[in-house]
């Protein structure tokens, strides 16, 4: 069985068990807003995202994971 | 003893202290006789025409038993009603109470039934004289009151029901059977799958309530972790009017780009105000509606961090004290048989109560805001109007507090407030000025201090007026997750999706957190939680669904409503459970290794105390020598890269992380909590200075 690169849990999506896969969908299109709004690079909002208030958990873990794999949107 | 001719009637209350307000209440000089039983004191009224025996329970004296016995083998559909001792351990005292109970009622010539009317206390009584009263529940009568005052339990006696509540007693006997069914059966599904393939035994319990009350959590806490903030943008300004600065928002609100909000703000710096327009209106603000059970449950745990339980338990000390109504009620309504206006004259007796007592009384309030929710039983809480005969403890008095003030409030006037907006114009960019103030307090007057009404008065403006800009920013702002559920908003949530019953769902809450499915208040679903409740969702979709568990409510309404039988419900509830044992019974396998894995991950991580410090990659965990036996810290990495890092442990006490580490040394801190001492805290690490220094 496959685990999930952040949390050990078993994969669902590519390389990502379901909650962490949820995360990452939810980063990857709150990207767009973020952009709109300051204008911002994909890695500085990654960077952003863990300073960010009312952050979800999952979230920071996979933008930590995104920065970590270099994944560009 | 035993109930002699000149006993004729029986009765059976719930609790002791209900026993021997119902016995005083009874007696015609108000001192019945107290009698020190073998298992327990009981109590000889005389009454108008007989003496009456009053003998207390102790809660449900019986249980459900799994008949065929063995822990480990489902379906079990099989079950039996039997004296608790004999499906716990350790109740042997319950057996005497029965035995007592059936010494003393042999002879009597009535048997009553005045446990507390609900279900709960229908199902108590009926199955005691059934079982302890050799199957008196059938022609038993059944006294209904609300509050436990001698008042009322004069009328309930004088107006009491022949024939027992059989629809109530019917949908009881079905909700626990059907409960216990539930519960029983997967569990066991799953701690045997899991037991299979690890050889070990531990409990891993699912319920027909427990599960998508589980449920609700975890979809809340996914929400909150996967949760990205989406930021926007606010113009915060503030004008000086005379001598006064007053605080103003943009009239747009919220701005989606950055580079938007810092245009408005450069093209409204150094420009001045005008007054636009001026505009006032009043509102009304009508009293709060009197209390139920889950409303009265979610303000205490909002004003006094008391959670559901505790607030629970003390409602059932003053209902015994006769100081409340029935507690457990749903309704927010107080019919018109309440005499409202001698229970204010009542409280008009204690001092701190006097003077807003006496002020509706002479108003004539006796009119309540009545609510929206129902109840047949029982009607809203509300005070009795006794005075407290001992010293409540400071939660209790907090609790009866706001019940007497919640009381005053809901007779009392509505509120009105004025409010005033003023628009303020900067070249082209609008500003809004708010101010609120009373004018008249009503009800909230009554209320206080359990309600706060900040004021905020805005300075005389004129149309066309010149106010002097003298700050206008952007503010960053980011869109908030959803609050974490606390056990109050659980409850609440169980309430709207109408799961579980007002006497259950407290418990169940409780349930999940003994289980360690949930941790803290707000609540946070813990791995074990995770794990399970993603395995359930798998492979019993059905259990932790919302629909199926409220059918399985609506059958039991309807049993209680004398629409269906138990029994058609009972088969009902036993063909879904065993279409669900069906489907899951071939994927036993998959659940067994996910459970293996699910405790193989909760145990690690509850073992694990922190980072390293020595070899910066590993984890230090709590380890168990294979030779002495002895607890200590050793570093994941032993085996893998031979990090040595240890340090010894207490061997006495619970030890836990405290997450933040030493900040002289870097490694973890623990927390200790054993049951001789006060819990400590210290860092593992045996040479750490500040331990030396002994400042930690």
């Amino acid at each position: 069985m496959e685990k999930c690169k952040i949390c050990d849990r078993v994969v669902a999506e590519e390389s990502l068990c379901r909650y962490h896969s949820v995360a990452r969908r939810n980063t990857i299109n709150a990207y767009r807003p973020w952009k709109e709004a300051l204008g911002i690079a994909w890695k500085d909002y990654l960077v952003s995202l863990q300073r960010s208030p009312g952050c979800g958990e999952w979230v920071r873990e996979v933008s930590n994971y995104l920065l970590r794999e270099g994944v560009q949107v | 003893m035993s109930a002699t001719a000149t006993h004729i009637a029986f009765i059976v209350a719930e609790k002791p202290t209900a026993a021997r307000r119902i016995a005083e209440a009874l007696d015609r000089r108000g001192f019945p006789k107290k009698v020190r039983g073998r298992a327990f004191e009981y109590y000889v009224s005389e009454g108008e025409d007989s003496e009456i025996m009053v003998c207390p329970a102790l809660g449900h004296l019986y249980t459900l038993l799994d008949l065929r016995g063995d822990k480990s083998l489902y379906p079990s559909l099989v079950t039996k009603w039997v004296s608790r001792d004999r499906a716990e351990r350790g109740l042997q005292r319950v057996r005497a109470w029965i035995q007592e109970i059936t010494q003393l009622s042999k002879g009597a010539a009535r048997f009553i039934n005045a446990c507390d009317y609900d279900i709960e206390g229908s199902l108590i009584g009926s199955t005691i004289l059934k079982y302890a009263c050799s199957e008196k529940d059938k022609t038993a009568a059944r006294m209904r009151f609300s509050t436990l005052t001698k008042a009322d339990i004069l009328l309930a006696y004088k107006n009491m029901a022949s024939g027992t509540d059989d629809s109530l007693v019917e949908a009881g006997l079905a909700r626990h059977e059907v409960d216990f069914l539930y519960g029983i059966n997967l569990s066991r599904l799953l701690t045997t799958s899991q037991k299979r393939l690890s050889g070990r035994y531990s409990t891993i319990s699912a319920g027909r309530v427990q599960s998508p009350t589980l449920g609700f959590v975890m979809e809340r806490d996914e929400e909150i972790n996967s949760f990205v903030p989406i930021p926007h943008f606010e113009i915060d300004a503030a004008f000086k009017v005379g001598e006064e600065i007053v605080p103003a928002s943009y009239e747009e609100g919220k701005i989606q780009k950055l580079s938007e909000a810092s245009r408005i703000v450069s093209e409204c710096e150094n420009s001045q105000g005008i007054v636009k327009d001026v505009e006032q209106r009043t509102v009304t603000r009508s009293p709060p509606y009197p209390f139920d059970v889950g409303s009265l449950q979610r303000t205490a745990y909002t004003l006094f961090n008391l959670n559901p339980t505790r607030s629970m338990g003390i409602l059932e000390r003053l209902y015994l004290d006769a100081l409340i109504s029935y507690p457990r009620t749903g309704s927010q309504k107080l019919p018109s048989t309440i005499d409202i206006e001698s229970k204010l004259k009542d409280l008009a007796s204690i001092p701190k109560y006097s003077e807003p007592a006496k002020e509706l009384v002479e108003n004539g309030c006796f009119q309540p805001r009545q609510g929206v929710k129902e109840d047949p039983a029982h009607p809203a809480i509300y005070p009795t109007g006794v005075k407290p005969a001992r010293t409540l403890s400071k939660e209790e008095d907090k609790i009866y507090d706001l019940i007497v003030r919640r009381f005053f409030a809901v007779l009392a006037s509505p509120a009105r407030m004025r409010l005033v907006r003023a628009k303020i114009s900067v070249g082209l960019h609008l500003f809004t000025m708010s101010g609120v103030s009373v004018i008249e307090m009503g009800w909230i007057r009554f209320y206080r201090p359990y309600i706060q009404i900040t004021e905020r008065f805005l300075p005389a403006l004129k149309i066309a007026q010149e106010v002097g800009l003298v700050k206008v920013s952007v503010v960053t702002r980011y869109s908030s997750p959803p609050p974490p559920y606390s056990s109050a908003g659980l409850l609440e949530e169980m309430e709207r999706k109408e799961i579980g019953t007002k006497a259950t769902r407290t418990g169940i809450i409780e349930t999940i957190g003994r289980r360690k499915y949930v941790r803290g208040d707000p609540m946070a679903v813990t791995s074990l939680g995770w794990s399970v409740g993603t395995l359930l969702e798998q492979h019993f979709p059905r259990i932790m669904s919302i629909e199926m568990t409220r059918d399985l409510e609506n059958q039991m309404n309807k049993i209680e409503r004398g629409e269906i039988s138990r029994v058609e419900a009972l088969i009902n509830s036993a063909e879904l459970l065993m279409s669900m044992l069906d489907d899951a019974r071939q994927d036993q396998v998959a659940i067994g290794r996910e459970l293996l894995e699910t405790t193989r991950r909760t145990r690690l991580e509850e073992t694990a105390l922190g980072k390293c410090p020595v070899c910066k990659t590993g984890e230090l965990r709590v380890l168990r020598s294979k030779k002495t036996k002895k607890r200590f810290v050793g570093c994941s990495n032993y085996w893998a890269g031979g990090c040595k890092a240890s340090a010894p442990l207490p061997q006495r006490g619970k030890v836990a992380p405290v997450g933040e580490p030493c900040k002289s040394c870097g490694w973890p801190r623990i927390k200790v909590l054993s049951k001789d001492r006060h819990p400590w805290i210290t860092c593992v690490n045996p040479v750490c200075p500040l331990k030396e220094s002994n400042k930690i």
